[in-house]
């Protein structure tokens, strides 16, 4: 049996926590549940998750000092910040206090699994010069793309969706996931601005007359599947 | 209220009072005082000059002196010895006049030909044993006086009253106005806003501060007023969600067969609840900006560089609207501001290029002006703005009645405001017939620090942003001083 993945929800608001934790759980996860900072800190600091989520406010030790003590007692597990409002100054501070990612509230459950997902997936500073998956290949130097023997005619930002939705192979990603991390917005523009941009993607994968490798997911994003 | 009237008026009336019987006492003072001391030098000078004469020759020049008497003002006498007269108009020795040469009053009853006089005189005894008296009448100088005083009481008493009158009637007047502006003011806390304090022509310094406060009342009236309707507005918009949410969930309840349905139809209703949060979080980005807190974040911000990439993003967009995305962008410009906000307001000017402008249409992004001062300027070839709406569209939720393509919330604009107003920018909407031309006024990186602050605060409710300024000035005109600097430039 596979070891389950285990994450640690840090929260004071009951009604949030349980709704967490519950679709947490719901995908196959485990959780525990800490009401308040000092009892988080002293959970994650076991070292036993693989990743946190913690509130950006909570009684005791709020959620930022509570990820910068963790990060200064070399407690790298990965952190997904909850803030009630998302300045740009709450993002950023989060960020550098340890956290690995930020999501403002109100969330939909799917975008928080998501993000989850990318965080549990992501691996240290990767020098690679070239992505495969499949029959894609990406040159990272040259900019460069194939599918097959195939060579790619992308644009910047086609190339750039391209390589992130290679490296979350086989995760759902998020529209605002895009937004944030390929294009650098820190807002949620109101013309289909992705799903354009993505649509012309996907048309340049299958020009071929390949199978389509890139699928939306209603409502929530795109996936990119990895080939069995 | 009552008895301070009386102590002003009262208080205006003392020093009226004090002042009349001040000049009467002067007028006193003249007609006695100093009138003798001239009439004592009169009389002093001329006995010391007839004194000095030869005796011998005395008597000849008081009797031609006599000749000569309408010119002369004193009368003289000389006595022998023993008193008898000798010669002069003095013919009785005064009665109890020391003859020591000195100035004194006498009563001359004995004169003939006159009354009851009193004269100034002044005798002495001189070197043969005669005695010469010099006096001077002073009846006529008390006459003057008298006549003096009494014109001046005349004078002085009608005008004391009319003073006294004019006095009250000021400050009932005073009064008056000063229990009108009180009236005025409570209805004003009493909750009538568009009331004001009143005012009349001509009215000096009262009716200069009812001017101040009245205008300082626009103010706050104006910016209650957008509060209100802001509020109103955002109630509004968050019961049209809210309400199709309800709808929905009541149906889900009510009629919905299979799980599948209920799905299909939480789904919506999610859609639903979605928008209204979206609404709240817009407003609540707004109100932050607002306050100005992420001025810490601003960098410089390379201009042609972020608007090439935000065009870049949506060039594609607007091929699928059918529209042709051009950019000109050969001034190099670098403004000191924060690079995601300054990107949000531009992709929000783009978006709404794009959705109002019909397909086959041209949407152009320009940098003008100079690199100290760069203009963005975004053109398209849509419906534009007509002049009477360019002050609305910044307000919260202010939307176009046509409500072309797929209603938006009418909060974009207000962003944009917020960003400029952030920045110490300036934006202004010109026509471009057809189409709207939007303008950007920006400070280079650096400069606008130097900036001296604008004079005016910002006021609270966007939908005020300086509307005047906003139809102003031919398009990309090159005049330094904006006429819109909603904000203080960017602090330290
Ligand atoms: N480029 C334009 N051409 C014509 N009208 C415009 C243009 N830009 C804005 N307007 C008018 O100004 C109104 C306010 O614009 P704003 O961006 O604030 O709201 P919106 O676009 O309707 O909604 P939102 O941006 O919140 O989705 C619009 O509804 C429209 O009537
Ligand atoms: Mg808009």
């Amino acid at each position: 049996m596979a070891k389950v993945t285990r994450i640690l929800v840090i929260e004071d608001d009951p009604a949030i926590a349980r709704e967490v934790v519950a679709a947490l759980q719901h995908h196959g996860y485990g959780t525990d549940h800490a009401e308040n900072g000092a009892q988080g800190l002293d959970a994650a600091r076991s070292g036993e998750f693989d990743a946190l989520v913690v509130d950006c406010l909570l009684p005791e030790c709020d959620g930022l000092s509570l990820l910068r003590r963790l990060r200064s007692a070399a407690v790298r597990t990965p952190a997904l910040i909850l803030s009630a409002l998302g300045t740009t100054d709450d993002k950023v501070s989060g960020l550098r206090a340890g956290g690995d990612d930020y999501l403002v509230k109100p969330f939909a459950t799917e975008e928080l699994l998501a993000r989850l997902e990318a965080l549990l997936r992501r691996t240290t500073a990767n020098a690679e010069t070239a992505l495969r998956i499949g029959t894609l290949h990406l040159d990272l130097i040259e900019r460069r793309a194939w599918r097959g023997n195939r060579s790619l005619d992308l644009l910047m930002r086609e190339f750039k969706l391209l390589e992130y939705m290679m490296r979350h192979a086989g995760l759902v990603v998020t529209r605002s996931m895009l937004l944030e991390d390929v294009w650098n917005y820190r807002f949620i523009p109101k013309t289909n601005l992705v799903d354009v941009h993505m649509g012309r993607l996907r048309r340049k994968l299958e020009l071929g007359g390949e199978a389509p490798i890139i699928e939306s997911v209603r409502g929530i994003g795109f996936v990119l599947h990895v080939p069995d | 209220m009552h008895r301070t009237g009386f102590r002003w008026s009262l208080a205006l009336v003392t020093p009226l009072a004090a002042g009349t019987l001040l000049m009467l006492g002067v007028a006193y003072w003249l007609g006695t005082y100093a009138l003798h001391r001239t009439i004592d030098q009169a009389v002093l000078e001329q006995l010391d000059l007839l004194s000095a004469r030869p005796a011998s020759l005395l008597p000849f020049m008081i009797r031609s002196r006599m000749v000569q008497r309408p010119a002369m003002v004193t009368d003289v006498g000389l006595f022998t010895a023993e008193g008898r007269p000798m010669v002069g108009d003095i013919t009785v020795l005064p009665r109890g006049l020391p003859l020591d040469g000195k100035v004194r009053t006498v009563e001359a009853a004995e004169r003939p030909g006159t009354g009851l006089l009193r004269e100034r005189a002044a005798g002495r005894i001189l070197a043969n044993g005669r005695i010469l008296v010099v006096a001077r009448d002073t009846s006529d100088i008390a006459a003057l006086r008298d006549s003096l005083l009494r014109g001046l009481a005349i004078a002085a008493l009608p005008a004391f009253l009319v003073s006294l009158a004019l006095a009250i009637l000021i400050e009932r007047r005073t009064r008056r106005r000063l229990e009108e502006m009180r009236r005025a003011s409570e209805r004003i806390i009493a909750g009538a806003l568009d009331h004001r304090l009143p005012r009349r022509a001509g009215g000096g310094e009262l009716d200069e501060l009812a001017g101040t406060v009245n205008r300082i009342l626009d103010r706050l009236e104006r910016v209650v007023r957008a509060l209100q309707e802001v509020g109103e507005n955002i109630a509004h918009d968050l019961r049209t969600p809210l309400t199709a949410v309800r709808a929905r969930l009541e149906r889900a309840g009510n009629h919905a067969e299979t799980s599948g349905a209920v799905r299909a139809i939480t789904a919506q209703a999610i859609g639903g609840v979605d928008q209204a949060l979206s609404i709240v979080s817009a407003l609540l980005r707004i109100a932050e900006m607002e306050q100005g807190r992420q001025i810490a974040a601003f960098e410089p911000c390379d201009l042609v560089a972020l608007i090439g990439e935000l065009v870049g993003s949506y060039l594609p967009v607007a091929e699928e609207h059918g529209i042709a995305l051009h950019t000109e962008l050969t001034i190099p410009a670098t403004v000191a501001g924060d690079r995601d906000l300054l990107i949000e307001a531009l992709a929000n000017l783009l978006e709404n290029c794009l959705k109002f402008t019909p397909a086959g249409g041209h949407v152009t992004i320009a940098i003008i002006g100079t690199t100290r001062q760069p203009i963005v300027r975004i053109r398209d070839t849509g419906p534009g703005i007509p002049p009477a709406r360019r002050p609305l569209v910044f307000g919260r939720f202010y939307r176009g009645e046509e409500k072309r393509g797929s209603g938006g919330i009418g909060l974009g604009l207000s962003l944009v405001a917020a960003v400029i107003r952030l920045h110490g920018f300036a934006i202004r909407i010109f026509d471009a017939s057809p189409g709207c031309i939007v303008e950007l006024r920006c400070w280079q990186h650096g400069l606008a620090e130097a900036w001296p602050p604008p004079e005016e605060a910002p006021d609270l409710a966007p939908s005020i942003a300086a509307p005047e300024a906003l139809s102003a000035l031919p398009p990309g005109g090159a005049d330094p001083p904006p006429t819109m600097h909603p904000a203080p430039p960017p602090g330290r």
